[in-house]
């Protein structure tokens, strides 16, 4: 059972919380409590148990995560988390220049879905609305200007990766 | 749910499967129903497995974006091209289609229409800027996005505090904004043709080309420059110290504040100090940071982010003076410390917080 949704549970926990390192040690401490039931029942009981147990946990993590962040703030409010290496804030560096240069090659709409999705947190349907326009073309947006900027930061030339969404 | 057919989905079917997904895992509460059908999805193909994880690792590399203060412009920049501007185009196009009409007069009342429309649509701005306190949320139930972002006619951009307001009034020779009490962050649009000056607690600012933040409470005025310079004068009800009062026009004499600096006036006094910028404007990121700032400025600040005002009582309170940092949107927490920082007590009536002095609780009976 763990080798088998080990995959599917990281993905399930990357989606949910920060970081990498986060997901696999809730995945840890989920297949913990699962090995404490003591007696397994049903395959598919026991894997929407380990995956409701991960999600819990990623829940009280992120919410005692957030009471310690307040505290820490009020404390020392300018530290700045930084723990990446030289190498690996560089990296990161490059692949943010990327993706800037990717979105300002983008038409204004798209961009603009993007930016209202993945960084204010807009749904779909307020993109739509504020746009004046269908919700599935909002849709079409933000997944089209995702894939472009993805294309676009693995090294596609601007002309392949408009060719490719445009397809 | 969106189609999902295991062989037949194109890519761009299997991408937007994945964002779907990936917003409904990022629910905090999220049914077993949908956690397995999610699962089933993932597991159908390793296509659906590969493209989720990529959105997965896309998705956190770009939130990097949000981290840094340059990306963060970034995304202002493409945020606030609108709705602002559609609607400032909408507004101006239906002035112009109504004033339009009559000038068959020559070319030079042709003009006329044209000037009337942008003091409007100014004026539309305003009422718009009006239009929009939140009032219902309580103490810390504040809406996320408190500050707004304003693009000006003449592509300056104002970010204001909640409750804040900035009436523009554009002139041929001059842009003149009128600030009422409150905060907000002015990005300026070069034009030495027309300086752009801001009325506010009985000072004008005037800029050319630069950023600068005022913050204005009772009597209290902080002019904070990010970039350029701007002159700081009285408006001759209010005279500050090394500056000669004048209209918008400028005086003889300023206070010339550049950037990195801070001009503080309080009252009829005046100071300048240098000041860690970046501090001085994280306002927008939801922190109020003071030193040594009176009870009274902070409370006046604060109650432009709660839906309950805050009232101080005593006026002994009053003149306290509070170091720290606010979190607008943990308003509640902060009530909830100040009595140990403070001689006093806080009282939560229906319709406002109260600050007493704890003293005076007892003062009657002594």
């Amino acid at each position: 059972l763990f080798v088998e949704h080990n995959r599917s549970l990281q993905a399930f926990l990357r989606a949910r919380v920060g970081t990498v390192q986060d997901a696999e040690d809730i995945a840890q401490e989920a297949y913990a409590r699962l090995l404490q039931l003591g007696q397994p029942g049903a395959i598919s009981y026991l894997r929407a148990y380990l995956f409701k147990t991960a999600a819990h946990i990623a829940i009280d993590r992120a919410r005692q995560q957030l009471s310690r962040t307040r505290l820490d703030q009020s404390l020392m409010p300018e530290i700045q988390v930084e723990s990446a290496t030289p190498e690996e804030r560089a990296h990161a560096e490059d692949q943010l220049s990327l993706l800037r240069r990717a979105l300002s090659e983008l038409p204004v709409r798209y961009r603009r879905a993007f930016v209202l999705y993945r960084f204010r947190e807009w749904t779909t349907a307020q993109i739509a609305n504020d746009m004046k326009i269908h919700e599935r073309m909002a849709r079409r947006y933000v997944s089209r200007a995702t894939q472009y900027c993805k294309l676009r930061m693995g090294d596609w030339s601007a002309a392949d990766a408009r060719r490719e969404i445009m397809s | 749910v969106t189609t999902q057919g295991s062989k037949s989905a194109s890519p761009r079917e299997t991408l937007e499967a994945a964002m779907h997904w990936s917003e409904r895992l990022r629910e905090e509460s999220i049914s077993e129903r949908e956690m397995l059908a999610w699962l089933a999805w993932y597991e159908r193909s390793e296509e659906n497995s590969r493209v989720f994880d990529e959105l997965q690792e896309f998705w956190r590399t770009s939130q990097g974006l949000s981290l840094t203060s340059r990306g963060r412009q970034f995304i202002e920049k493409i945020q606030a091209h609108s709705p602002w501007d559609r609607w400032r185009w909408r507004a101006e196009n239906w002035l112009l289609s109504r004033t339009a009409r009559p000038t068959t007069s020559g070319p030079l009342s042709s003009w006329r229409p044209f000037a009337m429309a942008s003091k409007a649509v100014a004026l539309v701005l305003v009422a718009a800027l009006l239009l929009s306190p939140y009032r219902d949320s309580g103490p810390g139930r504040f809406p996320r996005g408190l500050v707004r972002e304003v693009t000006l006619a003449d592509n300056s951009r104002v970010q204001l505090a909640p409750r804040t307001t900035v009436a523009v009034a554009y002139a041929p020779d001059e842009r003149r904004l009128e600030m009422s009490a409150g905060e907000a962050n002015f990005v300026v649009a070069p034009n030495k043709a027309k300086p752009f000056v801001v009325h506010a607690g009985g000072l004008f600012v005037r800029a050319v080309g630069t950023q600068f933040s005022i913050h204005q409470e009772t009597d209290h005025v902080a002019v904070t420059v990010t970039e350029g310079k701007v002159d700081v004068y009285g408006d001759g009800r209010r005279s500050i110290p090394g500056a000669s009062p004048g209209t918008a026009n400028l005086p003889r004499t300023v206070i010339r504040v550049t950037a990195g600096h801070q001009f503080k006036a309080t009252g009829d006094q005046g100071a300048l100090s240098p000041i860690d910028v970046r501090e001085a404007l994280s306002w927008r990121e939801g922190r109020l940071r003071y030193v040594n700032e009176p009870l009274s400025v902070v409370i006046a600040d604060i109650n432009r982010y709660v839906g309950r005002p805050i009232v101080i009582k005593d006026e002994k309170l009053k003149s306290l003076t509070y170091t720290g940092t606010v979190f607008t949107q943990l308003i509640d927490e902060w009530l909830n410390t100040i009595p140990k920082e403070f001689p006093l007590v806080v009282v939560t009536e229906s319709d406002q917080t109260v600050l007493i002095s704890r003293t005076a609780d007892y003062s009657g009976s002594l």
